[in-house]
């Protein structure tokens, strides 16, 4: 018998060396982005009334004289050591202007999934339990309307309800959790509940689907014929083979949460990482937009990595034969 | 099946009793009668058999008696427990007696068990929850019950995941699933059908020494005539949802009396026939009961069909046995019975003119019985007593090597 | 396990288009897989007539098809409002209502949806804007689903290191969050439709790319196409006589869902200031206008945004259609 500790390192290490190849062509798309700037970079970053000598400068400072092979490879050493490039306008490095903004998107996004999986997880298993039942359709409608609204139009929506008419939650802002975790978690209710709500109908529906063909295995049977309760049956022996999907959906989606988080952060005006990359886009601040792409597909790389590791530990079968 | 019984004319108070047994399934092409009128009792210690090709109904009829038919089928008639009926029972009730009452071993052991739990966690949870022992002792239980079963290295295999054993230890892990809470019937639906030929009568014994050990009522639910002529006392022919034919194994098997039954039989391979000899095979498709018009199900496929037979349902008829009254739910099962007007003649067929049989067949209760007494020698009145002479001359029960089971046998 | 990054077709999740602005529009291939293992009822259980997995949430049926239809005439609606603008008796976009003040809430008889905050006729620019999330959803998935399907049926007809370097490129493409990739090609283009159309496009391009490279792996194998090349005929004339009508057959229902998610996406890109530079009106844009007085004059945002939502579930409501349509054609074929 196979051990399945062998099988897992083999997966990984698969799997890493795959991250490592679609890191170095994100790479290279991102630090490509700087040759597809219409005209000389330079005037995009300095606009139209830079001297000779700021164009200079720049271009000495981006290496935009070097040749295109040769600042990809020097870029990716740098990003290989940290070095996610340097803020044209600030001269602050990029992996301090993000370090500086991660705590604010990371506990967005955590309290989001969090949320998301709290309220879809038990909806998902009840609508699979009683399919087609009144509960199954009146939240089929209701996702369905869900799915249908933008992150931006849904925030406005929470803000126009909760934070306006019916009041108790700020309407924009952030309080680090430094000082003071209730009013800091406060303040997060809003952004966090916009990211939570639009991942939930995705999740409930996708467990949905996969406990309901769980639920017609003879195992399922077999634990009933053993006259186990129900809510343990559909939440101890069925949830857990029908939650490979969720998981795998669960690492993709923290790209959407990411891009969500863009929006929300815009919205509510919180100091994180998308509020970052969206000034800088404005700003035509190309080094930062740069370094925060290539930083966030580090992030969703190493997420959806994870998601397939947990997998393998999720359903025991496949530590035998990996897929 | 003890000595006592043989003394005491009376059957004992059935254990479990189900009685006119309907089950419809709605389906895209109509009304499915997986089940239709089905009605036997088992008593503590018995084992019936229940023959029928696949598609005869026959799983459908352990899931109606467990109460797991599917939410969209409507039963009717009555299954009774201890004297309770769990048709109509509230769940809760039902699942009091799911596990220490009724248990069921399922078919292919592939699916039956959680892919992504350790068999040793399976039995404890079974046995903390149901049996309410602490984690230590549903521990020890556990391991001593895959010894039981005859797991090699119980400690060990308790941290195995299903599919790291074999096809054989599978089931065997199903079986001690289903024994955890000690039940009083246990319902095994084709339980070697997925398996090996050869591991097939490693787990026939096992589950003839648990039942015996136990003192279960077993119903062995299978397609295969030659395990049930081997291995129980009385069996039931299924067809299309209905029984055709019931009574004492050797009575049946020696001498079928419904067509069905002997078609079957013909397509069993014996022993006592040349090895090479050929087989037959019941011509046509098995009858699905779809939205059933009158008339006997099998006369499509019957070679004796009559009209008749195309225009009326034939009711089981008591072809020999004790006579009892017709309200005694325990009659059809005791006696030898078969549903057909023109039953097999019993002993040398074609012999006797086909409408003499019906005549006499139909006759009122306390005719003599036709069967000749030779072919069924312990008809005559011991009911529960069968023969112990099967389809090969063999005893009705092989039993196993006493103590330690054939452990091991079909270890990977 | 190469389910890692999204792909179209969401299968059991009912195309699950998680349209929501932020994600790839499309499940997971994953979803495809159980939606495939959980249709086929199978021997003993379909015997018995237990009715199958009912995988899709059940709306009953008439409410399904009025929902499709009221779908289908709110996309006519906003199609001809995009294509007959200039025609309609509308005021200009840019221009200020005279004899009416900033703020107006929406009165009958005189401005029927109201004045923005400069005083421009809100009636207006949702239709203009509607021309401008009409051009773009479009416009944007006519060009992913070419490029999509180029790619896709030579990864999925030529397979080996051709398919191996192609899928490579499609995961790092992947690999960006949808909106990020946005911002990384607007920060660099001229802002405007034509930035947000091809920024779009290279999001979309994966997703379809994927969906036509599985349909071609499936098609190649099929006795026609085996015949075609017994007979000779060469590889690119199999490709466009035999390979590409079905494949884009495939991918037609996963344009409407994609044509919703690019709604979604234009709509955040004006949102967040990042759209076709004012005055031209857009629908996020006149969202993003509208914040400061949600308080007060909710409907400055509100208008805008029913539309974003009714569009966006439309153009859902009938990919989904589309998709099931197609789905049951193929096993009635089969």
């Amino acid at each position: 018998m196979a051990t399945g500790r062998g099988a897992i390192a083999r997966l990984v290490g698969r799997r890493l060396l795959r991250t490592g190849a679609v890191l170095l062509l994100v790479g290279f798309g991102v630090s490509f982005l700087i040759n597809l700037t219409p005209g000389d970079p330079a005037f995009a970053l300095l606009g139209d009334q830079a001297t000779g000598e700021q164009i200079a400068a720049v271009h000495q400072q981006l290496h935009l004289d070097d040749p295109f092979l040769s600042r990809y490879w020097s870029w990716m050493i740098g990003i290989a050591h940290g070095d996610f490039g340097t803020s044209y306008l600030t001269g602050e490095p990029v992996l301090t202007a993000i370090a500086a903004r991660l705590p604010v998107t990371g506990e967005l996004v955590l309290l989001a999934l969090g949320a998301a999986l709290a309220i879809a997880v038990p909806v998902g298993v009840l609508t699979a339990h009683r399919a087609d039942g009144r509960v199954d359709r009146a939240w089929s409608v209701a996702s369905s309307g869900l799915i249908s609204t933008p992150p931006f139009v849904l925030a406005l929506g929470l803000v126009y309800l909760l934070a306006l008419r019916v009041g108790g939650f700020p309407a924009t802002g952030w309080v680090p959790a430094a000082d003071g975790l209730g009013a800091n978690l406060h303040h997060a209710v809003l952004p966090a509940a916009t990211l939570a709500l639009a991942l939930v109908p995705t999740y409930s529906r996708m467990l949905r689907a996969d406990m309901i063909t769980t639920l017609q295995e003879d195992y399922i049977l077999a634990a009933r014929s053993r006259g186990l309760p129900v809510r343990r049956i559909l939440f101890r022996h069925a949830l857990r083979p029908s939650s490979f999907s969720l998981v795998t959906l669960t690492g993709i989606s923290i790209g959407q949460l990411i891009s969500g988080a863009v929006v929300v952060e815009v919205l509510f005006a919180l100091p994180g990482v998308g509020q970052l990359i969206v000034t800088s886009v404005t700003a035509k601040d190309v080094p930062v937009v740069q370094g925060v792409v290539m930083f966030l597909a580090v992030v969703y790389c190493a997420a959806t990595a994870v998601t397939d590791v947990a997998y393998g530990y999720l359903d025991p079968r496949v530590r035998i034969r990996p897929a | 099946m003890s000595v006592d019984a043989r003394r005491d004319p009376r059957p004992p108070a059935p254990l479990l009793a189900v009685d006119a047994l309907t089950t419809i399934l709605p389906t895209r092409g109509g009304a499915l009668h997986a089940v239709d009128g089905v009605s036997f009792t088992l008593g503590a210690g018995e084992v019936l058999g229940v023959v029928g090709e696949s598609g005869s109904g026959k799983t459908m009829l352990a899931r109606t008696v467990m109460g797991l038919a599917p939410p969209a089928a409507r039963t009717s008639g009555s299954v009774r427990f201890a004297g309770r009926n769990l048709l109509d029972a509230r769940p809760r009730d039902l699942r009091e007696v799911l596990g220490p009452g009724l248990a069921m071993v399922f078919q292919d052991p592939a699916t039956a068990l959680n892919p992504v739990t350790r068999i040793g966690r399976q039995l404890v949870e079974s046995l903390r929850l149901r049996r309410g022992l602490d984690r230590r002792a549903a521990r020890d239980q556990a391991v001593g019950l895959l010894a039981r079963v005859g797991i090699p290295d119980p400690e060990r295999r308790a941290a195995s995941y299903p599919h790291e054993l074999s096809g054989g230890m599978r089931q065997r892990v199903s079986i001690a699933l289903a024994v955890a809470c000690g039940p009083r019937v246990l319902l095994a639906d084709e339980p070697t059908t997925a398996l090996d030929v050869t591991v097939q009568r490693q787990i026939l014994d096992l589950l003839a020494d648990l039942q015996r050990g136990e003192g279960m009522g077993m119903l062995l639910i299978t397609h295969d005539l030659a395990v049930v002529a081997e291995r129980t006392e009385r069996l039931m022919v299924m067809y299309a949802g209905q029984i055709v034919e019931s009574g004492p194994t050797p009575a049946v098997v020696r001498a079928p009396r419904h067509p069905y039954t002997a078609a079957l039989l013909a397509s069993t391979p014996r022993l006592d026939r040349p090895i090479h000899a050929r087989l037959d095979t019941v011509p046509g498709q098995p009858a699905i009961p779809v939205d059933p018009a009158a008339g006997c199900r099998f006369a499509p496929r019957c070679p004796r069909a009559q009209p008749r037979c195309r225009r009326e349902s034939p009711r089981p008829t008591t072809v020999t046995g004790p006579i009892t009254l017709a309200s005694d739910a325990a009659a059809p099962t005791r006696a030898h019975t078969v549903a057909c007007f023109h039953p097999t003649p019993p002993a040398t067929p074609d012999a006797i003119p086909t409408a003499t049989l019906t005549a006499t067949l139909t006759a009122t209760p306390g005719a003599t019985p036709i069967a000749t007494p030779t072919a069924t020698p312990t008809a005559a009145g011991t009911p529960g007593a069968p023969d112990p002479g099967g389809l090969h001359g063999q005893p009705v029960r092989v039993p196993p090597p006493a103590g330690r089971l054939d452990a091991g046998g079909d270890a990977p | 396990m190469t389910t890692t990054t999204p792909a179209p077709d969401g299968g059991a999740t009912g195309a699950a288009p998680d349209s929501t602005g932020a994600g790839r529009p499309g499940g997971t291939a994953e979803t495809r897989q159980s939606a495939v293992t959980g249709t086929g009822e199978t021997g003993e259980r379909g015997e018995t007539g237990e009715t199958g997995a009912r995988r899709r949430p059940g709306l009953p049926r008439g409410l399904r098809g009025l929902s499709r239809w009221l779908a289908l005439g709110w996309i006519a609606l906003v199609v001809a409002a995009a294509v007959v603008a200039d025609l309609l008796p509308l005021r200009p976009y840019g221009a200020i209502v005279p004899g009416v003040g900033t703020r107006t809430a929406p009165r009958w008889a005189a401005e029927f949806l109201g004045t923005d905050a400069i005083g421009r006729s809100v009636a207006s620019r949702v239709v203009y804007g509607a021309r401008e999330s009409l051009l773009v959803g479009v416009g944007s998935a006519a060009l992913a689903m070419a490029a999509g399907l180029v790619t896709g049926i030579v990864a999925g007809y030529f397979r080996r290191w051709v398919d191996a370097a192609i899928s490579l490129v499609l995961d790092a493409l992947l690999a960006v969050p949808a909106l990020v990739l946005l911002l990384a090609v607007a920060a660099v283009g001229r802002r405007g439709t034509v930035t947000i159309v091809l920024g779009l496009a290279v999001v979309g391009m994966p997703s379809f790319a994927r969906l036509a490279r599985a349909s071609t792996l499936a098609i190649v194998d099929r006795p026609y196409v085996d015949a075609a090349r017994v007979l000779g005929t060469g590889p690119w004339r199999i490709l466009r006589r035999e390979v590409l009508p079905a494949v884009l057959l495939r991918l037609s229902p996963f344009a409407f869902v994609f044509m919703a998610f690019a709604v979604v996406a234009e709509a955040s890109l004006s949102f967040l200031g990042l759209g076709v530079p004012p005055p031209a009106p857009s629908w996020g844009g006149m969202i993003n206008d509208g914040r400061p007085y949600l308080d007060g004059d909710p409907y400055l945002v509100f208008i805008p945004a029913l539309c974003v939502f009714l569009t966006v579930a439309s153009f859902t409501v009938v990919g989904d259609h589309a998709r099931r349509r197609f789905d049951s054609r193929a096993s009635g074929l089969r």
